[in-house]
């Protein structure tokens, strides 16, 4: 009873589960392939009818039971969400970014369209993701996470305009930030291009 | 699908709340499973929180009912632990899915009620095997002269009928009757319902008495006998019923 039995025989049964067809022909089969599971395909070939026969009358399900599972869930996570949100830009200092907007090569305006969380991460490419959450200290997890939040107002911008700064409600994509960056084209789509 | 993937989370979250399963807006399981996938890159708590108790929502209906529904409080006790089991390894396939992206969770996508059974036949296979449950006591209990009230108990009783019943209270207590029977009969219950032969002289054949791998095809018939009797008497149809 080791675990590749085990996992071996979940497969077994998940792909029987999920066949087009649950006639005699197709059980006949896998009786012949599989023996040794004979019982246990017999049992979800009864199941499988079970639960059609009496799928409508499917009962409320038990919602404490469901919060219970998502609390646990929560708890094992290893993308748990709750774990509070770092500002990966928090500790970096002003020369540091203008390093590191050399670097990438980008107007300031870039860095700040990140810094503000304007710009939509999963318009992002993924290298660029990579290289700026470096270049902060930081991590694509906790920049991915971070950036998830809505716009704000980006920390040491001035404003010339005479209205009150106010943060953006809607995030713009990356191609759109680049363009009111100005960067010029021929680097606009070095930038976009997937690198890997 | 496709139009789902292109509404907004907002309006995604409502529908989850349909519970008509023939309405144009219900979304399937299985349209769940690919949605709560594509979440693997953001960090939307909140939606994939309503993807996520859907699901546990939808796991759970797909199992046999379980506490306070039962009179049996034994059988509660074991549909409860079959859903626990069920549900931690669906949620181990989708963290492994998450944190790496594989097949792990593609049989749920593509039918997700099936794929749930298939968890629990497993996970009640190897609880049993590692509480090492001694069938062997069971079998050496069997006699092998059915008695005559046994006989007579199969009579007309076809199952695949009442199953098909109108009536899904009936069709549920039907279902009930036949999961409470012992592992034994139960399996020779599905294959009498799927007309497989109880033995044959062709060994390319398959039979029921292959299938549930007895020596004699006497076995089979007591087995089956012995069923139909629980399933009349959970059932409460009487011979002066018939």
């Amino acid at each position: 009873m080791t675990d590749s039995r085990n996992d071996s025989a979940e497969e077994i049964l998940l792909a029987f589960a999920v066949e087009q067809e649950h006639d005699n022909a197709t059980l006949d089969r896998y009786l012949q392939l599989y023996p040794h599971l004979s019982g246990e395909l017999i049992d979800l070939s009864l199941d499988l009818r079970l639960q059609r026969a009496t799928g409508e009358t499917a009962t409320p399900a038990d919602e404490a039971w469901v919060e219970a599972s998502l609390a646990a869930f929560r708890a094992t996570s290893p993308v748990q969400a709750s774990a509070a949100v770092v500002d990966p830009f928090a500790n970096v200092s002003p020369q540091e970014l203008v390093s590191l907007r050399r670097a990438l090569d980008v107007p300031s305006g870039v860095i700040q369209g990140f810094s503000s969380r304007l710009v939509d991460i999963a318009s992002v490419p993924a290298w660029f993701v990579d290289a700026l959450a470096r270049g902060l200290r930081s991590t694509v997890d906790d920049l991915r996470r971070f950036m998830a939040a809505p716009p704000r107002l980006a920390p040491g911008v001035s404003y010339k305009a005479d209205d009150a700064p106010s943060a953006e409600q809607e995030k713009i994509t990356f191609e759109d930030l680049l363009k009111q960056c100005r960067v010029p084209d021929e680097r606009r789509q070095q930038l976009l291009a997937s690198q890997d | 699908m496709a139009r789902l993937i292109e509404q907004p989370r907002e309006e995604i979250v409502a529908a989850l709340k349909v519970r008509d399963t023939s309405s144009p807006l219900y979304v399937k399981s299985e349209c769940i499973v690919y949605l709560i996938r594509d979440t693997r890159h953001d960090n939307d708590e909140s939606y994939f929180n309503a993807l996520y108790c859907e699901l546990m929502r939808r796991l759970s209906s797909a199992l046999p009912r379980v506490a306070g529904e039962r009179i049996d409080v034994s059988e509660s006790v074991h549909a409860a632990d079959a859903r626990d089991r069920v549900k931690d390894t669906f949620v181990r396939k989708l963290i492994e899915d998450r944190a790496e992206p594989g097949s792990a969770l593609d049989y749920f996508e593509v039918m997700f009620a099936g794929a749930i059974a298939a968890l629990r036949t497993t996970s009640v296979h190897r609880a049993r095997r590692q509480a090492a449950r001694a069938e062997a006591i069971e079998a050496g209990q069997e006699t092998n002269e059915p008695s005559l009230a046994v006989e007579r108990a199969v009579g007309s009783l076809d199952l695949k009928e009442e199953l098909l019943s109108d009536d899904p209270i009936y069709r549920s207590r039907v279902a009930d009757a036949i999961r409470s029977l012992p592992d034994k009969l139960r399996r020779v219950v599905e294959l009498i319902m799927r007309d497989m032969p109880i033995d044959s002289s062709d060994d390319t054949v398959m039979t029921i008495r292959k299938a549930i791998a007895v020596k004699s095809e006497k076995t089979v018939r007591n087995r089956r006998d012995e069923a139909y009797l629980l399933i009349r008497q959970a059932l409460s149809i009487g011979d002066d019923h018939d």
